[in-house]
Formats: structure tokens, sequence, C-alpha cells
């Protein structure tokens, strides 16, 4: 027992000799080494001190709203400009569309045929005739009697639609089958203007 | 409205009820339309300028017209959903 307590008592000279050890050690730290704690010291005070930060003593709340603000705007900035880019692509779409209509409108005149071009068949009064002309084809139209004809030029339709005048003509008249209202009223038509010549 | 003179012809031919053999021969480009023994029109086919190129608009609408078709008519005529007799039944509603 006597033992264990000289043994768990340190001698006096020994405490002294360790706090004269360290105290040598305190002296040979570096500057830097002081700093840090000195530092560490200065952050201990400051985190005692800490309260947490009354936001509404500030301005941040204001900000805060404005900033919330943005995103919204920015979803009525970002809508309105895809609505506008859709309005752009359709108007494009039908300036295209016109501008083709442009291009392939036909020029359309009116123009009389005097006679038939046939010995057989002669007009009794003039008819007149719609030409439709463009760059590829050129048609010529009576619509009164739903027929058209059509050729590279204008005389060359103008010549073609006097055969299918003379074609309707004997198709209705030579026709043994019943006729309905439209083909009825061709033929009342043409035999006001066309005449078969005797012989 | 853009066809091509193919599509056209190949359409009036087969879809609408002309007398028998009137196309037959080639040499007839105009037939009575008849339903029902009755004559209802008369069509013409255009002359064709190569069957791959489009028809001139003024010719489709002539066409289309002698058809009795409108316009939205005359597509599905020409495009293939309007069969014959769905557009025998257009005509007698005419007759």
């Amino acid at each position: 027992m006597v033992q264990d307590k000289e043994e768990a008592t340190f001698p006096r000279e020994s405490i002294e000799a360790f706090l004269k050890n360290v105290q040598e050690d305190a002296e040979l730290m570096s500057t830097q080494e002081r700093e840090r704690l000195a530092g560490s010291d200065i952050f201990r005070e400051l985190l005692g001190a800490y309260e947490p930060l009354d936001e509404s003593r500030f301005r941040i709340i204001d900000i805060q709203r404005s900033v919330a603000r943005v995103p919204r705007l920015d979803r009525v900035i970002l809508e309105s400009v895809a609505k506008l880019r859709g309005e752009v692509s359709e108007l494009r779409g039908k300036v295209d569309e016109l501008s083709e209509l442009a291009q392939n409108t036909a020029k359309i005149y009116n123009a009389t045929i005097h006679e038939l071009g046939d010995i057989q068949y002669e007009l009794t009064m003039p008819i007149q005739v719609v030409i439709e002309e463009d760059e590829k084809e050129t048609i010529a139209r009576i619509p009164e009697l739903n027929l058209y004809a059509s050729a590279d030029t204008d005389s060359e339709a103008i010549n073609e639609l006097k055969k299918e005048v003379i074609d309707l003509y004997k198709e209705l008249e030579g026709s043994d089958r019943k006729l309905g209202p439209l083909p009825q009223s061709w033929l009342q038509t043409l035999r006001k203007l066309v005449v078969k010549k005797n012989g | 409205m853009r066809f091509k003179y193919s599509e056209v012809i190949g359409s009036v031919q087969s879809k609408t009820p002309v007398p028998e053999g009137y196309w037959r021969s080639g040499k007839e480009r105009s037939a009575p339309i008849v339903i029902e023994g009755v004559q209802i029109s008369r069509v013409t086919l255009p002359k064709a300028k190569g069957g791959g190129r489009d028809i001139f608009e003024g010719t489709l609408n002539s066409i289309r017209k002698q058809l009795l078709l409108c316009r939205d008519q005359f597509i599905d005529f020409v495009n293939c959903p309007m069969t014959t007799t769905d557009y025998i039944e257009k005509m007698k509603a005419k007759l």
C-alpha cells in the first residue's frame, strides 16, 4: 500500500521540472502559433455573444420579396415571347401562302367567241368566254355551260372550247337519256346559241 | 389545292359514273355523268402534260365544278376518302 501511495504522488521536483519545460516550450512557440491561439480566443468570445439575426430589423425581407417577384416576371415574359413567336410563325406562314398565291394567280380576262369554227354549226349571238392564263397553261371557260378547255395559249384554248361547245350540243341533242336540271338548262342555252346549218 | 394530272385523271376515270366504255377507247376526253339513268353533268379530262406534273389551279377548279363538288369534297374525291358510292350518293341529292 505504502508503495502504491508513493507511486501515485508526484514528487514536487518533478512537477516543477515539468512546468519549467512547459514554460520553455511556450517561449519556443512560434509567432504564428500564438496568433492562431489569440484568434481562437476571439472566436470563442464572439460565439458567446452570438444572437439570432432579426430580419425584420433590416431591409432583407423587402429584398427577398423583390427577388421572389423576378421568376414570376420571367415566366410572364417568356410566355409572352412564346406567344409572339407563335404569332410571328403563323404570320410568316400566311405571307408565304399569299406570296405563293400571288405567284400562281392567273391573269383573268374575258373574250368573245363570234363563231364556232365549224362549217356545220354557227352561233346566233356571240358567247362571253373567261380566260385564265398563267405561266404554264391557259384555260378558256364558259361558266354557263360548265365547259372548259386548256392549252398553251389563249387562242388555242378558245379553239378547243369551240369544239367542246359543239360536242356538248351534239351530245345533248342526240341523247335519249333523261337530263338532269343542269344538262337541261345547258341544252336550252345551246338551242338559243347554236344553229345547225342545213346541208 | 395541288394535285398531279395522274391523280385527278385516275380519280375521275375510276370514280365518276359514266356510261360504260367511255374512257376505254382513250379517244374521248369528255363524258356524261349519269346516275340512275339521268345525266347530271359532264366531265372533261385535262390534257395531261406529264402525269407527274401539278395541274393548273384553274383547270382543277373547272373539273371540280363539272363534278359538282365543293373544294373540300373535291379534295376528298382525289385523295381517296370519297368512294364511287359516296360520290353517287352526293349526286343523287342534286337530282
